[in-house]
């Protein structure tokens, strides 16, 4: 079954349920006991492309109490790029900037949510950089300015990243109706606003929501064999 | 006296960057050979004074050392950037040399903008072909002509302040850049364009190093004039100036437009070196096609002239000079495929008929590289070269002549 609705303008929206019995998790019982229910989304390129390294972040007010999922992140430097360049934590986790590179990088940010320099020597393994506030931090490199990396900090524990065919399981808390899709826009990440469809909410079988992205890159370019180099010669 | 001033300079420098290893700097070593398997059917390179579009001629087809350098840089915190590298040139008079030697500071972004100033010895930032380790060429082993020709007679010492738009601390997609710099040295660019003319290379001149001009008879019957040329003499204690305006989008595209002049007095001669008042403007971009598909061109037009003023109105030697290329390179893992087409030309404005500096050519570039590991690399390169010289009769050649070259070149790189 699979419906198509046009919303938000030139955004293309589409919601696909697969009734794919044997892979459908009973989860029944697991909303009756009002614990979140797991939905697999699928980002897809307005090209039909998988969208990898993408991210879906449960928006709204949820009064559940949630299970931390604070730790460590890493967002090291490779080739004169962050690697991964876009990292999801929740509020209270840190990142961690190993530099992987025979050159020295110097990672800095400036925006709200969170500002911090640390120069990373090579061989030198800096402390991890806590994130308390929620936002979007924005790093760079002072000596690589090509070099641009994007963190999300969230105020919920309900977001995944997506996997290389594009998919996240994300569990969804009752009440939750929409969610944030953090997607690669050429070199930069943008966000988007979505409606959970409520079939999605209230199927008690598979769950599976495809959402199609016009504007998005479908191939990440943070590859070694990019065309062109990008040195800063002044 | 510029020679002085480096050598305090760089033995200030190598004191800090030694002294580095006491302090919290990071102190980073670079180098890098470059070997090659040369066939050419050029007669003779313009090492051996000629006329030669090329930098090896027949009498050269056999193993090569290309060049290399060994370049040390020093980092605190990365606002003090400290460098200072040594380039092996074997065809030239002077093989070792200096090629950089500066002090860079760089602070953190400030308002949303990227401050920096440099003081030393460079060159202008004119070239998307060369990375930033010993200006080495990133996609031919040979550069185009008009970097050929910035790495023959560009450099200088001096002051360069620039700012920029950063993109990391506003948040915005698109950036510009201004920037510029006083400098002294470099009063003698343009002789080499006026007498040899445009060439497709990988030359590195190396300060206080010289370029042997051609046999003409126009230099043998010029007493004043040196049989070869110092592109970074100061002579009449006048800075030069260059300015630049760059805008673009990270890994997307940038386009840059480089004005200089060297404001060199064109009456001033000494020990055999003329003045010569150079200016030109270049425009360089470079465009991400698609994630492995990449372009660069560029283009520069400008004038240079030595002597005194004569009553046409034109001085001794007046060329104007113009020259563009456009380059395609693909990569695919470790592969790389380039191919460049570019033509040149020089415009001798001046009354001297006798000393026919005029050129006009175009040159085809195709070079494959395989990168095997991080020290690596081997590839093969061509090139395919017609130019039209009337000069090239005083050595009793055809004005026009077809050059071609064939490199196997291996690169290890630290």
């Amino acid at each position: 079954m699979t419906l198509r609705l046009n919303l938000f303008g030139s955004l293309l929206f589409t919601f696909s349920s697969l009734c794919l019995a044997g892979a459908a998790p009973d989860t029944r019982a697991v909303s009756e006991l009002g614990s979140p229910r797991t939905v697999i989304f699928e980002l897809r390129a307005g090209n039909g492309e998988r969208l990898p390294d993408a991210a879906v972040v449960v928006t709204g007010e949820h009064t559940e109490p949630h299970p931390s999922t604070q730790g460590t992140a890493i967002m090291s430097q490779v080739n004169e790029r962050f690697e991964p360049d876009f990292v999801v934590v929740e509020a209270g986790a840190s990142v961690a900037f190993p530099n992987n590179d025979r050159v020295m990088h110097h990672v800095y940010s400036f925006s709200q949510a969170r500002q911090f320099e640390i120069p990373l020597y090579q061989d030198e393994q800096p402390s991890p950089i806590r994130f308390d506030r929620s936002g979007v931090v924005i790093v760079g490199c002072n000596i690589h300015d090509q070099m641009i990396g994007t963190i999300v900090v969230t105020d919920t524990p309900y977001f995944a990243m997506t996997d290389e065919r594009g998919r996240a399981a994300v569990p969804v808390p009752a009440g939750a109706t929409t969610v944030d899709l953090w997607y690669r826009k050429g070199e930069r990440y943008v966000r988007t606003e979505r409606a959970i469809p409520s079939k999605a909410l209230a199927s008690t079988r598979g769950r599976r929501v495809t959402f199609t992205i016009d504007d998005a890159t479908s191939s990440a370019s943070t590859t070694a064999d990019s065309a062109l180099e990008w040195n800063e010669d002044y | 006296m510029e020679r002085r001033l480096l050598a305090t300079a760089c033995i200030a420098l190598v004191v800090a960057l030694l002294g580095s290893a006491e302090t919290q700097a990071e102190l980073q070593v670079n180098a890098s050979l470059e070997v090659a398997a040369i066939e050419t059917d050029a007669a003779a390179g313009f090492p051996d004074g000629s006329l030669s579009k090329l930098r090896y001629g027949k009498a050269d087809n056999r193993m090569q050392l290309l060049g290399g350098y060994l370049q040390l840089q020093s980092d605190y915190r990365s606002t003090l950037n400290t460098k200072l590298a040594v380039n092996v040139n074997p065809q030239s008079d002077d093989p070792i040399g200096i090629i950089d030697a500066f002090v860079q500071f760089r602070p953190l972004p400030w308002a949303g903008l990227r401050m920096r100033g440099k003081v030393g010895a460079f060159r202008p930032p004119l070239s998307f072909e060369h990375g930033a380790d010993g200006w080495e060429t990133l996609y031919t082993t040979n550069a185009s002509a008009i970097n050929s020709w910035v790495g023959e007679e560009l450099g200088m010492l001096g002051l360069e302040l620039s700012l920029k738009r950063d993109l990391a601390s506003t948040g915005g997609r698109r950036y510009w850049s201004l920037g510029g710099a006083v400098f002294y040295g470099n009063d003698t660019a343009g002789t080499l364009l006026s007498w040899r003319g445009w060439s497709i290379n990988n030359w590195q001149t190396n300060w206080g190093g010289t370029i042997d001009l051609p046999p003409l008879r126009f230099i043998n019957n010029n007493d004043g004039q040196s049989q070869r040329v110092e592109p970074f003499l100061e002579m009449d204690d006048r800075p030069g100036f260059y300015g630049f305006v760059e805008l673009g989008e990270a890994r997307r595209w940038r386009v840059r437009m480089l004005t200089y002049d060297n404001q060199a007095d064109p009456t001033v001669i000494e020990d055999g070196q003329y003045g010569w008042r150079a200016n030109f403007l270049s425009v360089s971009a470079q465009w991400q096609l698609a994630r492995r598909t990449g372009l660069i061109a560029q283009w520069m037009d400008g004038v240079s002239a030595m002597g005194e003023l004569r009553p046409t109105g034109r001085r001794a030697v007046d060329i104007g000079y113009q020259s563009s290329f456009i380059m395609l390179t693909q990569s695919f893992a470790a592969h790389r495929l380039s191919l460049r087409y570019e033509t040149f030309d020089v415009t001798d404005r001046d009354d001297y008929m006798n000393d026919d500096n005029n050129e006009s050519g175009s040159g085809w570039t195709l070079s494959y590289q395989y990168r095997l590991n991080d020290h690596w690399r081997i590839g093969a390169e061509w090139l395919a070269v017609a130019s039209d010289r009337p000069n090239r009769n005083q050595f009793g050649q055809a004005a026009q002549q077809d050059e071609h070259m064939g490199m196997l070149v291996i690169r290890w790189t630290y």
